[in-house]
């Protein structure tokens, strides 16, 4: 059976075929979740937020005049999610129950990064872990975003320069800042990650 | 450096993420393979791509899952039925735009609804033939003005004051505006109304009303607002019935009897807790949670509500007048302990002076009427500031006092967790086990918990 593109579903579920959003839905539910969570550093604003943004597509489902890429799209419509949360977060002035807790509470990188005991736990593949999260999280929101979307979401620049709106050699800068600050906090784990590849 | 390590260095990240064509690939593949400050570039770039190859990501949740479908079932019901009225109107207009309407198109909407230009219409017909029929029964008592009878409150000449030969044909177009003017009344009854909404009313307007409502409902600011909505009607009902209370003892007896059957409720004076629902100030979590906090918001406030009154409305709730302004020195005293109190412990929490921090946030929690908003979390950072400080003797009495008293608290896990962790410090095994047997439940902190277990 042929894979069908986002552009083909979303077109079916324009006519009123609620499978092709249920498809569109499967592919999309955990990039979008997985782009949040590292936008708002939280796994459970993460997924409230990516309920939102797929309530949102919906609401707008018939207004995607296929101009451009369903990925863009949705990317940017999660984006604008994040920046819209992370503005109103500013606002609240509560971010310490939110974010990371200084004391023996959960902190912020252990939500996002820990899903439990895991048998890598304490070993260096665990340790690459925690310290990959940690470097990515501390990467300013305009670098972190374009890594994220070019090296985890395979979107080509092109296209993220859309969804961020910037021009495409703004993002490129982006990527290459991005990269050089991840270099320069994981470079010790450069050999063993070659090991393990 | 040559122009094609210009060129290298230019097209680096393209070159590394595959974005160039084939030959430009190959070229300065090739040129990099002889090139050492281009290799070097080139094993830079890819060493830190293949440390960030072991990014695990988080486990995706699945609880909103099934509303997100069900919302996709209706949208794409709305899209077929749009369809299918376009096929019948014999138009090809795209799927309607489901953006959420102005406030000028939602009156423009609410005026010409079909219900509306309907029910105006046969309002507007009922009238005419309504005054017809009054003029015309008028006509037949009063006497006529020169002789001659009113239709539709103008004077008609009358047939004898004619020529003779035009007599006969005034009197016979008489007759048939009479006649016109009772059927037009016939014909624009009330009953008429609903007929016409059925035949004009698209099924596309209440899908999208629906839908509006149900996005509405489902955002975090739609959420706040049911649940303060709730709040509010809770504190009418418990309002309107105090007054009827306070005058008759046997009811303030039920009264009380109904607010001991509050399990856990907090022995404090009224205070609207509005930070449980854990929108405005906390993340929201989950659908569920957030229900709960509302729901325990209303009972709070209905509890509030019920509670005697403080000092200051006694004598107006002596005359049933339960909404008297405070007028004490005491009372002005107590309402400077408020909001800012604990937004100074919150500052003060955030720049580590734990110290101040439990001083701010105890007095707001021990304020007694009216600055309750936030008791909850401010018993929970008077909990964590006593953890942070060491003390876990004093730290475990606020997390009880906390998780007894509030228990759809919106960080609940949380505290639960540092509880649990203080207990263990303290040697409290079966607590902890207690504690994280609850945060168990919680399937965010299930592994959470069940390592905090295993540990022990």
């Amino acid at each position: 059976m042929v894979r069908k593109t986002d552009e083909e579903l979303i077109a079916m579920f324009q006519t009123g075929d609620a499978a092709a959003f249920e498809a569109l839905f499967n592919r999309y539910k955990a990039p979008i979740f997985v782009f949040l969570v590292r936008q708002c550093g939280n796994r459970d604003i993460a997924a409230d937020l990516t309920q939102d943004v797929f309530t949102k597509l919906l609401n707008r489902a018939d207004t995607f005049r296929h101009q451009s890429r369903f990925s863009t799209w949705i990317y940017t419509i999660a984006r604008n999610t994040a920046m819209d949360h992370v503005r109103k977060a500013k606002h609240r002035n509560h971010a310490s129950l939110d974010a990371a807790s200084s004391d023996d509470g959960p902190a912020l990188i252990e939500k996002v990064s820990d899903d439990g005991p895991t048998p890598e736990r304490g070993s260096k593949a665990g340790e690459l872990q925690k310290a990959l999260a940690t470097a990515i999280d501390k990467l300013p929101v305009d670098q972190r975003e374009v890594f994220i979307l070019r090296e985890y979401h395979g979107m080509p620049f092109a296209e993220i320069a859309e969804v961020v709106d910037a021009k495409i050699g703004t993002v490129k800068s982006r990527m290459r800042y991005a990269l050089e600050a991840l270099r320069l906090e994981l470079h010790q784990y450069e050999e063993y990650a070659k090991e393990l590849l | 450096m040559s122009s094609t390590c210009n060129e290298f260095n230019e097209l680096l990240l393209d070159l590394a993420y595959d974005e160039l064509d084939a030959p430009t690939s190959n070229r300065l593949l090739q040129h990099k393979d002889q090139c050492a400050s281009c290799q070097k570039a080139w094993g830079e770039l890819m060493g830190v791509r293949n440390v960030a190859r072991h990014y695990d990501p988080p486990t995706v949740p699945d609880h909103f899952d099934s509303d997100i479908l069900a919302l996709a079932r209706k949208t794409a019901e709305s899209f077929t039925s749009a369809q299918t009225n376009d096929r019948r109107a014999g138009t090809s207009v795209p799927a309607p735009v489901l953006k959420p309407p102005s406030l000028l198109e939602k009156i423009q909407a609410f005026i010409l609804r079909p219900a509306i230009i309907g029910t105006g219409l046969a309002a507007a017909a009922v009238l005419i033939a309504v005054t017809t029929i009054k003029n015309d029964a008028h006509n037949t008592m009063m006497e006529p003005v020169n002789g001659a009878p009113f239709v539709g409150g103008k004077p008609v000449a009358e047939p004898d004051a004619l020529p003779s030969a035009d007599k006969s044909e005034a009197k016979a177009n008489l007759q048939t505006k009479v006649q016109k003017s009772e059927a037009a009344a016939e014909d624009n009854t009330v009953p008429a109304a609903p007929e016409r909404i059925q035949k004009a009313g698209p099924d596309y307007e209440p899908l999208y009303r629906q839908q509006a409502a149900e996005a509405d409902r489902k955002s975090p600011l739609g959420q706040l607002k049911t649940a303060r909505s709730e709040t509010e009607n809770s504190v009418a009902e418990s309002k309107s019935a105090t007054p009827r209370i306070n005058k008759n003892p046997d009811n303030l007896l039920q009264q009380k009897s109904a607010k001991g059957s509050l399990s856990n409720a907090t022995s404090r004076g009224p205070a609207s807790h509005m930070d449980d629902i854990g929108v405005s100030k906390t993340a929201p979590t989950s659908v569920s949670k957030k229900k709960s906090a509302a729901s325990y918001t209303s009972q709070e406030e209905s509890l509030s509500a019920m509670e005697a009154p403080a000092p200051s409305r006694k004598s107006g709730a002596a005359n049933g007048e339960m909404d008297a302004a405070p007028s004490t020195a005491a009372e002005s005293e107590r309402d400077d302990i408020g909001p800012s109190t604990f937004e100074s412990g919150l500052a003060a929490y955030n720049r580590g002076d734990c110290k101040t921090a439990i001083a701010l946030f105890s007095a707001y929690v021990d304020a007694p009427v009216g600055s309750g908003e936030n008791v909850p979390m401010a018993t929970h950072y008077i909990a964590r500031c006593e953890k942070r400080t060491g003390r876990c003797g004093k730290a475990v009495i606020h997390y009880e006092q906390l998780l007894n008293q509030f228990s759809t608290y919106s960080k609940r896990a949380d505290a639960l967790y540092e509880a649990a962790q203080c207990h263990q410090k303290l040697g409290h095994g079966d607590r902890a086990q207690t504690l994280l047997e609850e945060l168990s439940l919680d399937p965010d902190w299930r592994a959470k918990a069940q390592k905090m277990m295993s540990r022990e």
